[in-house]
């Protein structure tokens, strides 16, 4: 039975970055699969994860449930120029050396169908106020998915992580 | 290192079906993944069974988000795990990812499954656990629909592996 959960590439920064990109994302698997560890440098306590597809900026849809400690919420964003975790990032002001935790999932990214996907992040600091969210992402474009780019909020943090694999379905 | 992450089956939908069923599960894995994308095909509604219970045997408790406020509910005894929130679309995907956990063993099964169903605008998201009240082995595992599920509506089944 063959694999069915491999890497395709990964990038540990080594100095700050302004975008992180995955191109030339063959189109033999299934669905995808992004893992994230992130900080920004940023002076403040959180930034966003900010993503987009094929460097297009536009008809991105999203409905987020969100939590940070105290109460619940849910907010949607409407022909964005970019998929977003609001507040899940760890920025300068935060706790050192923390870093978030974060997965989007992407089905069928090989499809002429619309695109949906998931991103699940978190990020605790001990400190300040941290917030854990879930967010239905939506894509309106028929195009097949050849690129994923990780647009930084303020400036990617040395450290961050971002690691890409490919499912298959045999 | 040994294959963690298997498929299983996967069911691509050629035409508009009321159901999709993985039966006679493999023995050999820890855990089931599975990753569903759905359209609406003439029914709205999701549910999820295991070994064809009917039993009102199935709880679970939800979060939900509608893009302006975030709500909460559960159900102690349903006869079926109810995943949609809202209803399927016919041109925008629904996904839904269901983790279940020790599918082979003799407690009760745990799951955990999201309802990712955005709508341009307007849409939920539905983050769940869910208990089955069994201690039955699961070797078959249902997704149904109050109608049917439309034509490129897909579901796969992945087997995960402690080593």
């Amino acid at each position: 039975m063959p694999s069915t959960y491999v890497p395709i590439s990964s990038t540990t920064l080594s100095s700050t970055a302004s975008i992180v990109t995955f191109s030339g994302i063959p189109s033999t698997f299934t669905d995808l699969v992004v893992k994230m560890s992130m900080r920004d440098t940023a002076a403040t306590t959180t930034r966003n994860i900010q993503f987009r597809f094929n460097s297009t900026t536009t008809n991105y849809f999203q409905t987020e449930l969100q939590g940070n400690g105290s109460a619940p919420s849910s907010t949607r964003r409407s022909g964005a120029t970019y998929l977003s975790s609001d507040n899940t990032i760890p920025a300068g002001t935060s706790l050192a050396n923390t870093f978030n935790n974060a997965e989007i999932y992407i089905p069928n990214y090989t499809s002429t169908l619309n695109k949906s996907s998931y991103t699940f992040a978190a990020g605790e600091d001990n400190i300040t106020t941290a917030y854990i969210m879930i967010a239905a992402n939506c894509w309106n474009n028929a195009s097949v998915i050849n690129t994923v780019s990780f647009v930084a909020d303020g400036v990617h943090a040395i450290g961050s992580s971002f690691y890409l694999y490919g499912i298959s379905k045999s | 290192m040994p294959v963690t992450y298997d498929n299983i089956a996967t069911q691509t939908l050629t035409s508009a079906a009321t159901s999709i069923t993985f039966n006679s599960l493999p023995t050999t894995y820890t855990d089931l993944r599975i990753i569903l994308s759905a359209f609406n095909g003439g029914g709205q509604q999701l549910y999820l069974r295991f070994n064809s219970d009917s039993g009102n045997n199935y709880g679970y408790t939800d979060m939900i988000g509608n893009g302006a406020t975030a709500t909460a509910d559960e159900a102690g005894s349903a006869a079926s795990f109810v995943m949609h929130y809202n209803g399927l679309d016919t041109s925008l995907p629904t996904l839904v990812p269901i983790d279940i956990f020790a599918y082979r063993g003799a407690t009760n099964k745990t799951v955990l499954y999201s309802w990712n169903a955005d709508r341009n605008g307007a849409g939920y998201i539905k983050w769940s656990v869910g208990r089955w009240g069994s201690t039955s082995a699961i070797t078959s595992i249902t997704l149904s629909s109050d109608g049917n599920f439309a034509v490129n509506t897909s579901a796969t089944l992945y087997g995960i592996k402690n080593a």
